[in-house]
């Protein structure tokens, strides 16, 4: 950073503010007990990073250290000790983010994801190992919070609002998100109909109501979404029936992915396993044809084979 | 600024609570001043900053500092906070609670803290009076046990993220040349391990917070000696 050197001094826990870059929005303040306890009984051993506040005078911005400073205010502290750095540029500013919270202070996803946002805008970059690299954040890490990105801000926003609580007690969590884009992204592509009639925010409203409204039992139920996808790629059940079933799963807050799987493509996906398995077995048996080389338990297991393929066969030839 | 990335679950009840208690007739101090701490108490700080401030037709100040977790047992610092306040003239403590647990009227009744509940209609039940206990003595001396527990706890969370900042810092040179995946895994691995630590920082420091309201000090050598055992990977 340019300018002039960090500077250590004590400042009013009051005369600072949080980093407009960081978006954090809540702590969950019993999760600060123990940090609370150690800064009462020893006091606060590790400088926060600030800078100062170009627009206001006597100010300051943190740049590392909120746990620490919530905490002081908590209790009360006339003073901090805090290193003053100088005013960091945008971009060094969003890194810095990245640096802190890499290791001491676990970032949640939507916190990694909207700062991600706004490095992309500043810098342009938004290639995945190009960010990687920059943030030291795990390809993995960023290929998942730009798949949040990619969600209106309004259930962002949901989110981020939630992010502080204990993870049974949300509703938008991320996981739950992530399963939605996908769930969404999957019907829309292989179903044209279904991206002809909805936009993916309206189907990822649609899903995150049935979290919501309590209708679904895990937010897993959506990978079954994905199953029916299959099904209309594989063409394994009638286009029409697959749309309609689309748009019952959309619009009907109570249907859930596993209901409508199983009441629509279920069977067909599991028939058309079988027949595949089938297949195999016929290209396997090939191998035996013309010779007299079996054995008895695989003679026994055929014959039991052939019967039942025989009632089966049979009844459907004759119906 | 005060309430700042605050908990809006804590504000809503702190104003909930200053509602309540200005309409049972007391007398709600906004600016929350800290009680300064007597000399001795070796606390950092000016005093107990509580929550909510209020003060009666006596003259009496009512400190209540609000739990939105009934479950937990209360922390190390509260707990100091209210072994400060014994000495002190015309103050008494409450927590604050929106649901009644077994857990946190043990909690309480062992270290003679009030106790409240706040309704849903903003009426106040009192459940536990404020009474300092009579034997400070055994009281002081787990306290002090404890603080010494939680500086070895701290230190050796505290050796052990700073050796893992260490190698975090040194990824890119240590994973030059490593295929991405690998690169992820080791920068992962790191992440994990530090994750894992603080989890246990907190679960240790909880248990400890617990074991301050019990007058055995067994419960806490055990802890101590768990402390120690805990192997660094």
């Amino acid at each position: 950073m340019s300018g002039s050197t960090a500077q250590m001094t004590t400042v009013a826990p009051e005369s600072i503010t949080p980093n407009p870059k960081n978006p954090r929005l809540y702590f969950n303040d019993e999760r600060l007990d123990q940090l609370r306890t150690s800064l009462q009984e020893v006091g606060v051993l590790v400088p926060l990073i600030v800078y100062e506040d170009p627009k206001a005078s006597g100010r300051y911005v943190l740049m590392d250290g909120e746990r620490r400073w919530r905490c002081a205010l908590d209790l009360g502290f006339d003073s901090v000790p805090v290193n003053i750095i100088p005013s960091p540029s945008s971009v060094e500013n969003l890194l810095r983010m990245f640096n802190i919270h890499s290791v001491r202070e676990e970032w949640s996803l939507i916190a990694i994801a909207l700062s991600l946002r706004e490095l992309i805008a500043v810098t342009g970059e938004d290639r995945e190992g190009r960010l990687a690299d920059e943030t030291g954040l795990t390809r993995s890490t960023v290929r998942r919070a730009k798949r949040l990105l990619t969600l209106p801000d309004s259930e962002l926003r949901l989110i981020q609002e939630e992010a502080h609580l204990d993870r049974n007690e949300q509703v938008h969590r991320e996981d739950l998100y992530l399963e939605v884009e996908r769930a969404a992204s999957v019907l829309r592509t292989a179903i044209p109909e279904i991206s002809a009639a909805y936009t993916k925010p309206q189907i990822v409203r649609q899903f995150v109501r049935k979290r919501e409204e309590g209708t679904l039992n895990a937010v897993t139920d959506f990978r079954e979404v994905g199953k029916l996808a299959k099904a209309a790629t594989d063409k394994l059940v009638e286009e029409p029936v697959l749309v309609e079933a689309a748009k019952r799963l959309i619009d009907d807050v109570s249907a859930t992915p596993p209901q409508v799987y199983e009441e629509v493509a279920a069977r067909a996906v599991e028939q058309s396993e079988l027949a595949r398995r089938v297949e195999l077995l016929a290209e396997s048996l090939a191998g035996y044809q013309g010779t007299d080389t079996l054995t008895a338990a695989l003679t026994r297991q055929l014959r039991r084979l052939r019967k039942q393929i025989d009632r089966l066969i049979g009844a459907k030839d004759s119906g | 600024m005060a309430e700042a990335l605050e908990d809006p679950r804590k504000t809503e009840f702190r104003d909930q609570l200053s509602a309540a208690l200005d309409s049972a007739g007391f007398d709600v101090d906004d600016a929350r001043t800290p009680i300064p701490y007597l000399a001795g108490t070796g606390l950092k700080g000016p005093g107990i900053k509580s929550d909510v401030l209020c003060v009666d037709s006596t003259g009496k100040r009512h400190l209540y500092f609000l739990r939105l977790d009934a479950s937990k047992p209360l922390p190390g610092w509260l707990i100091n906070n209210i072994t400060a306040s014994y000495e002190m003239t015309d103050v008494e403590v409450h927590v604050a609670v929106i649901d009644e647990t077994v857990q946190i009227r043990a909690s309480c009744g062992a270290v003679g803290v009030g106790l409240v509940k706040v309704n849903d209609d903003n009426t106040i039940e009192a459940l536990l009076n404020y009474a300092p206990p009579s034997q400070t003595s055994v009281h002081d001396q787990l306290l002090t046990a404890v603080k010494d527990a939680r500086r070895r706890l701290e230190k050796k969370v505290e050796l052990n993220l700073g050796q893992l900042q260490k190698r975090f810092d040194d990824i890119a040179s240590v994973t030059a040349g490593m295929p991405t995946q690998m690169k992820d895994k080791y920068r992962s691995g790191i992440e994990e391990e530090s994750l894992s630590w603080q989890e246990w920082l907190a679960d240790m420091s909880e248990r400890l917070d617990a074991s301050s309201t019990t007058d055995d000090l067994t419960v806490l050598e055990n802890l101590v000696a768990e402390i120690v055992a805990k192997e660094i990977p």
